[in-house]
């Protein structure tokens, strides 16, 4: 009960927003100065109103001229690398008068090679190494553009938001995307990612073994070897390496989001050191390639791969996201088949209790920095006040209204897939993302009759905490404490399927223990005490 | 009597090694003719369809869409003209100087030549990395410029070595009876050592040419005006595109509701594979009757 | 000495043309081969790439007296698996790859029938320029279990009572690696030697017939050695290549699409695996430190085998 007044709730509040923005379609009817784009004096006609973002006196809506700026978009699965040819990026340029000179990245290492040989464009728009731009020598700090530029935006934003880009120099160089606060965690009602990580079941298969019960880690195990016997050449189980959380979240093991936990007392340790833990979580697994109950070959498949795999017909369960149940049913469905999958909404208990406990470390998602190079940054902090507003928001997110998608009974949005996405142009220039805005569009399935998503990302919510100190222990790039974090990742990604798959206890016995003798052969102890420190410092604040 | 059994004998040998060239031969065009025939039965198979694996012979779902969307990059046809002008000026620069250079160090009685050597094979074993050489490349000025082809490619070591070995074949009475007529070294190399080295010229154009046509690395980094980007490029830049808005619901953080598209990169692929072959294809038999002896019409030695 | 003096300076003004082409040559290679190059020093340092160009130079030295990034890499627990692998997969390749182009060249030199020769010799050459990503997809259509070819027929035949894993299987990988690469490379080395058959003397061939020699005399005794300048020099080469490849390739791309986390031990090559913990980690200085010992160790090889090829033949490259 409520729950579902939760979710009304939320739902209103949703309505609201956007009935709210939708009134003021703007024009280009604020736009006074001619020539002088980024002339400091901008400050609101009447300070005595409240500002919000459907003030006509917000800064950006002052001066709408056109204006170009250099980008670098480290965003390399873009389908474009231009601005100006998709629905956003133009709709953008209309409401704001701001076009970039897009140069995409081609590899992991093209921004670096720019940077290196000292060519800066004006903005950069990176997800990895972040922390790495966040010092004067590169970007231009927020705090001091905005009060310059656009007084009132600081209003506008989430102090923990801020507070969450705040750097050791007081300075905050970005604010980050898909942020979500503690507040946010500590609701129950919210939902979680979309990319969950979950196992799912064949329903005909279920049934033909006699639908036992799914709860604990040797349900599973129970039910696989009833598989097995009934269906000779089905896999049973097939994880791949990008969808392999689930088991192990679910095991009590958790270091996907960050390499460290916090206990009881304050103190850091890591997840991946407790070998007596990982044992059994590995051996686990092994056993389940010994008895024939998980595949090897998939244990090296991509999406699509293990995708074709479920559409083949012959995967009992499977881990993936919990997005991908309603990927794979459409699937099935386009196929004309009408096997489905049921995603669990509840994780495997482990030793009778659930295990499962992740904690979100992380501070957001992406940034746009405001290089030193940028001549003229007046415009381009004013465009992240468009950025972040709701109304910029969703046009980055979801696309033009009416062209791109279509807002249904819960005002959420039908994106219009007969375009395609390089048309739209959506998550591509999303400078000012947020975490719901993209969620809401998950919510929105295309196979309504069938979709799972949707509770799901409910459903999860109630295992989750966050600690946004935890989040402030993630290393700067090329530093020793980097290296070793890269290097046991590393060691884990070389080595975890070569002990899965030993062929006896005595080959898993020494794969397992030379695993452990070159990870602790790392620093670990330093790279704690590191961590321990600024967490410690960043709890005090 | 002898002889006749000799004569006997060399004839049954020789039929024995008939039936395994022959042998040979086939094999070899059997396996590296299905691969190609896949590749191309793939590049016409509807992208869906494709992936679910099990096609051998013929496109089970027959689909132009993979043409089609290489056909409808924005700045194909202007990228397709950069290439074929990268490729035949920078062919035929890089030959000549690669030439002329390979042919003063296959002198043995050169001086410096060991010198002169060393320094060549040096850079095809060490390298700076991609940093340095971006600085470079800036400092020159050849950035979003065409000369960025062509003049960093004028020394390929590896074919400047091909070359010298086979002017080091060459015997020196040639150039011996040119000099005592009274020609100069580079008079020499146009009017004597040029023409009989057919088979070296058509080879090197050959590898030259196809590097090239590939190329894109250096479109990549180097060149940002469209205009001036390479075929190569575009193709590149189209797939990885595809592949991965392909693989976006894995990164958790992609656009949803990505429709799914027919095209994908296992498909299209190929079907750029075999737009960027063609053209290799059609100019390889004028070079090929160069350098496969029996094949031209009128020996050339001699 | 003045005489021998004055005779060098006559020499080098008779050859002035020569030396001056050879001069602009490496004039070409000190531009844009030897100006980069110089980024090799970071290998000695502790570089950041926040530190910008100049930071090539200003970084300072690492521990060990520079040599920080080597010894991480020799103490590297994998260093050894790469290390043999690397070896290992190279020189299984020259056992093959390099003899097979030549033997395909003499074949395809020996045949008769013109029209097919042509044919043969056309669509040999095709696979060099199938990309391997999509050699990698040709071979998982046909390897995998699920859906593959040979799996489907040995079950179907009953030969197997379940499909084999070649792909994600320690094993199998040096197998595939090879033959992948034998089966790709073939035509275009041999187009190599092809060419340098036809520079041999046809006369010599006559004079053979005269004297009764058989087509396998003339194959042994004059083709061959009619190539052997050709094949000494591309074996050099290829010795040189045995760290980073083979046959003057790389198996990067090999590694980095057959390979996967379950058949590393048998599939992670230094190539690839500087790039996994060197450029993908940013990790600048120990990747160039690592392609450095590449380097050095190639050199080495190419030194070494060109004087030895001097001393057995006669015939080398310098």
């Amino acid at each position: 009960m409520k729950r579902l007044t939760g979710f009304i709730l939320a739902l209103v509040m949703i309505a609201a927003l956007v009935s709210g923005c939708s009134s003021s379609q703007p024009a280009s009817s604020s736009s006074t100065s001619s020539g002088s784009s980024s002339a400091a004096a901008s400050t609101s006609g009447s300070s005595d109103e409240e500002v919000t973002w459907d003030s006509n006196s917000l800064s950006w809506k002052q001066d709408t001229s056109p204006v170009t700026y250099s980008l670098f978009l480290d965003i390399s699965w873009a389908p474009m690398d231009v601005w100006g040819t998709d629905h956003v990026s133009q709709k953008v340029t209309e409401l704001t008068g701001v076009s970039f000179d897009v140069t995409k990245a081609q590899d992991s290492s093209h921004l670096d090679m720019l940077m290196a040989s000292g060519s800066y464009p004006d903005a950069i728009f990176v997800y990895r190494n972040k922390h790495k731009y966040e010092n004067p020598n590169v970007s231009q700090p927020w705090n001091e553009l905005i009060p310059e530029y656009a007084p009132e935006f600081t209003d506008l934003i989430d102090p923990s938001a801020i507070e969450a880009a705040t750097k050791d120099d007081g300075n905050f160089y970005t604010l980050y995307t898909h942020f979500r606060d503690e507040s946010y965690w500590e609701d129950p009602d919210l939902p979680v990612s979309y990319g969950e990580p979950d196992l799912m079941f064949r329903d005909d298969v279920m049934e033909a073994i006699g639908s036992p019960k799914m709860e604990s880690i040797d349900d599973f195990y129970n039910a696989l070897k009833l598989v097995k016997e009934k269906y000779a050449d089905y896999t049973p189980y097939l994880e791949t390496s990008l969808n392999n959380s689930a088991l192990k979240n679910w095991m009590g093991i958790e270091f996907e989001y960050s390499d460290f936990k916090v206990d009881e007392n304050g103190k850091l340790y890591m997840p991946l050191r407790n070998q007596e833990q990982m044992k059994e979580y590995l051996s686990f697994k092994n056993k389940l390639v010994r008895e024939g109950l998980m595949s090897v070959e998939g244990l090296t498949y991509d999406f699509e791969k293990q995708k074709q795999a479920v559409l083949a017909g012959k995967v009992f369960s499977t881990a993936a996201q919990i997005y991908d149940v309603d990927i794979f049913n459409s699937g099935l469905n386009d196929a004309g088949s009408d096997l489905r999958y049921t995603a669990l909404d509840t994780p495997l208990t482990y030793d009778g209790s659930v295990q499962y406990a992740p904690v979100y470390a992380s501070a957001g998602f992406a940034g746009l920095y405001i290089t030193t190079a940028c001549k003229e940054p007046g415009r381009l902090i004013r465009l992240m006040e468009f950025m972040r507003s709701p109304e910029g928001d969703r046009l980055t997110q979801w696309g033009v209204e009416g062209a791109d998608y279509t807002l249904n009974a819960d005002n959420l949005p039908v994106i219009n897939n007969d375009i395609e996405w390089k048309v739209r142009g959506d998550n591509v220039w999303y400078f000012g993302a947020s975490f719901m805005v993209e969620t809401e569009k998950a919510m929105v399935p295309a196979n309504p009759e069938f979709s799972q998503v949707t509770n799901l990302m409910y459903a999860f919510k109630k295992y989750w905490s966050s600690d946004t100190s935890l989040s402030k222990c993630e290393p700067l790039p090329e530093t020793e404490e980097s290296e070793t974090k890269t290097s046991i990742q590393t060691l884990w990604t070389n080595n975890c399927n070569i002990i899965v798959t030993a062929r006896d206890d005595a080959e898993f016995e020494q794969r397992f223990k030379t695993f452990y003798d070159d990870l602790e052969r790392l620093d670990l102890d330093g790279y704690i005490s590191w961590a321990q420190e600024i967490y410690d410092n960043a709890k005090d604040k | 009597m002898e002889r006749r059994k000799n004569k006997i004998r060399a004839a049954m040998s020789d039929r024995v090694l008939d039936v395994l060239v022959i042998l040979i031969c086939v094999l070899v065009l059997v396996l590296t003719f299905y691969p190609f025939f896949y590749s191309i039965i793939i590049s016409f198979s509807d992208g869906q369809d494709a992936l679910r694996g099990g096609i051998y012979l013929w496109p089970r779902k027959f689909s132009l869409e993979n043409y089609k969307a290489v056909l409808r990059i924005d700045y194909i046809y202007n990228a397709a003209v950069i290439s074929v002008l990268r490729t035949l000026v920078g062919t035929l620069v890089s030959l000549s100087f690669s030439g002329i250079f390979a042919y003063s160090l296959s002198h043995k009685n050169l001086y410096f030549k060991r010198f002169y050597m060393i320094v060549l094979i040096i850079p095809m074993y060490f390298s700076g990395g991609l940093i340095p050489y971006y600085m470079t490349i800036r400092s020159l000025h050849l950035m979003n410029s065409f000369w960025v082809y062509i003049l960093p490619n004028l020394v390929n070591a590896f074919n400047v070595i091909i070359m010298i070995s086979f002017f080091r074949e060459i015997p020196e009475s040639l150039e011996e009876a040119a000099k005592i007529d009274g020609a100069g070294y580079l008079r020499i190399y146009f009017q004597v050592i040029l023409p009989i080295s057919a088979p070296l010229m058509a080879t090197m154009a050959l590898f030259i040419g196809v590097f090239h046509w590939n190329a894109w690395t250096d479109a990549a980094f180097f060149i940002t005006d469209k205009n001036l980007k390479t075929l190569s490029f575009v193709l590149i830049n189209l797939i990885n595109q595809t592949e991965a808005a392909a693989q976006l619901a894995q990164t958790g953080v992609g656009t949803l509701g990505v429709k799914q598209s027919t095209i994908v990169g296992e498909t299209l692929r190929p079907a750029a594979m075999m737009i960027t072959i063609l053209p290799i294809i059609m100019v390889y038999p004028f070079l090929q009757k160069y350098f496969v002896k029996g094949i031209m019409i009128g020996s050339v030695k001699g | 000495m003045p005489r021998s003096k004055n005779k060098f300076l006559k020499g080098l003004r008779s050859q002035l043309a020569l030396q001056m082409i050879a001069i602009a040559g490496l004039f070409v290679l000190a531009v844009f081969a030897y100006i980069p190059m110089s980024g090799i020093i970071i290998a000695f340092k502790d570089y950041k790439s926040a530190a910008g160009f100049v930071g090539f130079f200003t970084s300072p030295w690492t521990s060990q007296n520079g040599f920080k990034h080597f010894i991480a890499f020799f103490s590297d627990p994998w260093f050894g698996r790469v290390l043999k692998n690397t070896l290992g997969i190279s020189v299984l390749k020259l056992l093959f790859s390099f003899p097979a182009p030549i033997i395909f060249a003499l074949a395809l030199n020996e045949l008769r029938l013109s029209k097919f020769k042509r044919v043969v010799q056309t669509v040999s050459y095709l696979p060099h320029f199938i990309s391997w990503v999509v050699v990698y997809g040709l071979v998982f259509t046909f390897l995998n279990t699920q859906t593959g070819f040979v799996s489907r027929i040995m079950v179907d035949l009953g030969l197997w009572s379940e499909p084999y894993n070649f792909l994600a299987n320690e094993s199998t990988f040096w197998t595939l690696a090879v033959i992948t690469d034998v089966w790709k490379e073939l035509g275009w080395w041999s187009i190599i030697f092809l060419a340098a058959i036809t520079g041999i003397d046809p006369g010599l061939y006559e004079a053979a017939k005269v004297d009764g020699a058989s087509r396998w005399r003339c194959v042994w005794h004059i083709t061959l050695p009619g190539i052997k300048g050709t094949v000494v020099v591309l074996l050099i080469l290829a010795l040189g290549g045995l760290f980073s490849g083979g046959m003057g390739g790389s198996n990067f791309d090999q590694t980095y699409l057959m390979g996967n986390n379950v058949n590393y031990p048998t599939s992670m090559t230094i190539g690839y695996y500087a790039y996994q913990t060197g450029i993908l980690n940013q990790r600048y200085s120990y990747a160039t430190a690592v392609g450095l010992f590449q380097s050095v160790i190639s050199v080495t090889l190419v030194g070494l085998s060109n004087w030895s090829s001097k001393k057995l033949t006669g015939e080398g490259i310098v």
